[in-house]
């Protein structure tokens, strides 16, 4: 009885590990899998990579010119109040 | 109108008590009481506990079979449902239409957190044959430390039928625990520096890979251990009912009325069968004892995986997150989060924390179907 016990104690925790291993194998190459469909969706779709990157360098113009107008803005603040001390 | 009323005396239930009975009321009393005021899984707790006070009052036959001339009770049939093992899988049913696998589907390693949880039903099976149990007694027994309540009832039923009033209570009374069971355990087995890792946010999910899931699920299971797949299958069609996004009013329905229904019905029929003469066994201590260690043991299996998954990834897993591998959705990936917290204020683990969690479930569904098929 005691090594029919210990024979069924392996055996279960070997068959649980197995198909939950098993399980997380799978998983992982379909995670690979998909994302790899994804990225070539993407590009198949007009390239995501020849898309985003004059999307992302339009929003860093962009950005260069928000950041330069408030610069410009904070120096015209700046100077007014400097004339105002003057006077 | 004398024997009338001599007549009435005796077919109540005045005439019929005994202290077993009185003793079985005060039982669900106390049952009632850890549900209502204590709020012990009162969900599943109160419905069991006045299963236990009606299927114990004298006289009423609600658990009596039907006869040539006449109906059985109500809870006898309502009982059917649990003995027949009808009710745990379209509990999973419902469980899977809640349940969102994406952290495990992003995670995959952390399935082995859930399979490292289930040692416990394991080693407490030995255990259990130690102590005199027979081998169909310690494997119901044992199933307490996959932390499931539908899964112990359905291996309980196909096992150890007449354990299942014990089982049952003492399953869903140590899920109602696992805040106060997992975080000592926990912390003597984890450094406060590995409590305090944080992980890395998870991937996103596509839509196709949750499709997916339930279905490489249920045929790997289905095909190494196809015992396992009446629950297991339920919990992945209610997923797929959920994922596809074309059954969204039955996978709300099994999400919601539909499980509330049947979880009243299987735990007035699990109360039903408590009755004296399993209580008041030294069996049902054994139970008890053993269900707990059954429960501690996986905690700290689960965590000691993680501290070897913490190791091999270069301290990027906290380990903590394999005390969430026994399938206490959500209580153990709380307590996870909570614990987490404690060591480091910005820590948030709940989401790594489920995907431990949900392959705990998976995983005490296939160590039911493993018990079921050696020991069957």
């Amino acid at each position: 009885m005691l090594l029919r016990s210990l024979e069924i104690t392996f055996i279960g925790m070997g068959v649980v590990f197995l198909v939950l291993g098993l399980l997380a194998l799978l998983l992982r190459i379909q995670g690979h899998f998909f994302q790899r469909l994804n990225r070539k969706k993407l590009a198949g779709e007009g390239s995501s990579l020849e898309v985003q990157v004059p999307v992302s360098l339009e929003n860093g113009a962009r950005d260069q010119k928000i950041i330069a107008a408030i610069t410009a803005a904070i120096q015209a603040y700046l100077a007014e109040e400097e004339e105002k001390k003057e006077v | 109108m004398a024997a009338s009323i001599v007549n009435l005396f005796e077919i109540s239930g005045f005439n019929q008590v005994s202290f077993e009975h009185i003793g079985m009321l005060i039982i669900s009393g106390i049952l009632m009481y850890l549900a209502i005021a204590r709020k012990f899984e009162p969900l599943l707790l109160l419905p069991i506990s006045f299963g236990v006070f009606l299927s114990n009052l004298p006289g009423t036959g609600l658990m009596d079979g039907p006869t040539a001339d006449q109906v059985g009770g109500l809870l006898y049939y309502i009982y059917e449902g649990v003995r027949l093992a009808i009710y745990p899988p379209l509990i999973f049913l419902g469980i899977g239409a809640m349940t969102d696998f994406s952290p495990l589907i992003a995670q995959p390693s952390t399935m082995l957190l859930g399979a490292a949880a289930q040692f416990g039903i394991f080693t407490t099976f030995f255990g259990a044959s130690l102590m005199g149990f027979n081998f169909q007694e310690a494997g119901a027994t044992a199933i307490i430390g996959g932390a499931d309540g539908p899964t112990a009832i359905f291996l309980t039923t196909h096992l150890a039928p007449h354990l299942l009033g014990p089982i049952a209570i003492a399953a869903y009374i140590y899920i109602a625990l696992v805040p106060i069971i997992q975080p000592p355990i926990v912390k003597a087995l984890t450094t406060e520096k590995e409590r305090a890792v944080k992980m890395q946010q998870l991937r996103p999910v596509s839509k196709a890979e949750k499709i997916f899931f339930p279905i490489l699920v249920t045929l790997i299971v289905g095909l190494i251990i196809p015992q396992a797949v009446t629950l297991v299958g339920m919990l992945m069609l209610g997923n797929l009912l959920r994922v596809s996004g074309v059954t969204k009013r039955l996978a709300d329905t099994a999400a919601n009325a539909f499980i509330n229904i049947i979880t009243v019905l299987l735990m007035l029929g699990v109360g039903a069968k408590f009755k004296a003469e399993v209580f008041f066994d030294w069996k049902f201590i054994g139970i008890v004892v053993l269900g707990l260690a059954a429960f501690a043991v996986s905690t700290a299996t689960g965590v000691l995986l993680g501290k070897l998954m913490y190791r091999l990834s270069g301290g990027k897993i906290n380990p903590m997150i394999g005390a969430a591998g026994v399938s206490a959705v959500p209580l153990a990936a709380r307590t996870v989060q909570k614990l987490g917290q404690e060591a480091n204020p910005d820590n948030h683990l709940l989401m790594h924390a489920m995907a431990p969690n949900v392959a705990g479930v998976i995983g005490s569904a296939v160590a039911a179907g493993v018990l079921l098929s050696l020991l069957g």
